[in-house]
């Protein structure tokens, strides 16, 4: 497999050694730059209800060759498919990012994504903080201005995403219904929480690719 | 029994308003900057930029100055802000307190009040309870705006056919919130395309506001949530940081154009 790290953060990246270990097969890490900061600033999502895009304003440029991307959010299926020109896919590959992406849903919004999947994937480090549903208590203490902590374990996330990207390239098998197994399609933190492993199906599938230890 | 206070008659008191305030009105028919909004990041750009020594003047809907920045969520009249912008707080002389890590809290009519004050005494003119009704293009830049009182929006046409009075500036900054009124004003004339706030909420959306308070069109510098609605940056919860910060960075950005222009 091989893993984009996106470069602005390669340096601070602490989960290469937790991914190494997790899979049995070879992973190969790489940092990765997007070299078209006006296409960036192009596909960001302005509207939750609409899906348009817009000339962007020179700031928006300039804003991107600079890093300055806070509170942005790109949409994920062009960003996904901009990646995917850009690199052999020959192979499961994925990139890493702390850019927040959403896709447009069939509800005629946009939602925030831990993953989007296609003939590679992007994965958002914030998306996993973010997209996932909190507990009631998280949005009232933020509705009052108040920085709650968000209880998510990143790193046991990452995994679970990386193998369901790599179930996907290589089974075409999507998401499980076992609210235990890695598979699961999780929307909130509480259903992550209840992750353990692998069901009994997908352990005789992948048994052999991971190497669950200590995934808590 | 001694007087207290001084014999004036009624017509004095009536010159005495009249006099200073078309004098006021006169002299900024022409301004260095005209900032619509006497929010917090209007009243933070107007006081820097006055600083800097320009000639700034502030129009507001309402009578009242200061927007929203008098009261926190939920009608609670506590402000907060995150570092760094507990720092505007204590230039304004703003007292204080760390509520956790990084994050600030004040009384909202002391911070409010102080901010207005400074302000004024940096010098900037206000002329409150005066809506904005439309920009002034020249040569294909935003060069002023048109002004009305308010209460003739308020009243019925057929009773108020009060024509507006245009003001003049080299640079406006929009500081009219979430409603973003010069930016859709150019934008209905086809001159601007806004994009519209999201409702999604991201805990960024504050430095996302900073980083795009800039200039939208030509003599037009957005700031506060003006820019939320003109980017289509995500919604923002009752921190007042990104405010403050976001005037200081209009202030910065019209004072780049300021010295463009000279």
């Amino acid at each position: 497999m091989k893993i984009y790290v996106e470069d602005s953060f390669w340096d601070s990246f602490l989960f290469f050694e937790g991914i190494r270990k997790f899979f049995r097969f070879s992973v190969e890490f790489n940092p990765y730059k997007f070299k078209d900061p006006y296409f960036l600033a192009y596909i960001r999502v302005r509207n939750p209800n609409k899906r348009e895009f817009y000339e962007p304003f020179p700031v928006e440029v300039e804003n991107e060759k600079r890093g300055l991307i806070k509170g942005v959010i790109y949409d994920g299926v062009e960003l996904l498919r901009y990646f995917s020109r850009d690199v052999d896919i020959s192979e499961p590959t994925v990139l890493i990012t702390n850019r927040l992406i959403a896709t447009f849903g069939e509800d005629g919004r946009y939602h925030l994504r831990m993953i989007v999947i296609g003939p590679a994937a992007i994965i958002s480090l914030k998306g996993i903080l973010y997209a996932p549903a909190k507990p009631l208590q998280y949005y009232m203490m933020h509705s009052f201005g108040f920085d709650e902590k968000i209880d998510v374990k990143v790193d046991k996330v990452l995994k679970m995403l990386l193998l369901q990207f790599y179930a996907y390239f290589k089974h075409e098998e999507i998401f499980c219904e076992s609210e235990e197994c890695m598979l699961h399609n999780c929307h909130t933190t509480e259903e992550i929480k209840k992750v353990k492993g692998l069901c009994e199906r997908h352990r005789k599938m992948f048994g052999d690719s991971v190497n669950l230890r200590g995934l808590s | 029994m001694a007087k207290i206070l001084a014999k004036v008659s009624e017509k004095d008191v009536t010159s005495a308003i009249v006099d200073t305030f078309y004098s006021m009105l006169r002299e900024y028919t022409e301004s260095d900057v005209i900032i619509v909004g006497a929010g917090p990041s209007g009243l933070t750009a107007a006081k820097e930029l006055a600083k800097a020594g320009k000639k700034v003047l502030v129009i507001e809907r309402n009578n009242y100055l200061g927007g929203g920045f008098w009261i926190g969520g939920f009608l609670m009249n506590k402000i907060t802000v995150r570092a760094p912008a507990q720092e505007v707080l204590e230039e304004l002389g703003v007292p204080y307190e760390e509520y956790t890590e990084g994050l600030y809290v004040a009384d909202g009519p002391h911070a409010c009040s102080k901010l207005i004050g400074a302000a004024c005494d940096a010098g900037v003119k206000f002329l409150n309870m005066t809506s904005f009704d439309d920009v002034v293009i020249r040569d294909g830049k935003v060069a002023g705006v048109v002004v009305n009182w308010t209460p003739v929006q308020a009243l019925p046409r057929q009773i108020t056919c009060v024509d507006p009075i245009a003001l003049e500036s080299k640079i406006v900054i929009d500081a009219t919130g979430h409603d973003a009124f010069v930016a859709k004003k150019l934008e209905e004339k086809g001159l601007l395309k806004t994009r519209g706030h999201g409702s999604m909420w991201v805990e960024e959306s504050e430095d996302a506001v900073i980083n795009h308070t800039s200039e939208v069109y030509p003599g037009l510098i957005v700031t506060g949530m003006a820019v939320s609605t003109v980017f289509g940056l995500p919604r923002m919860g009752p921190t007042f940081g990104g405010m403050l910060l976001s005037g200081k960075r209009a202030a910065e950005v019209a004072l780049e154009k300021l010295k463009e222009l000279e």
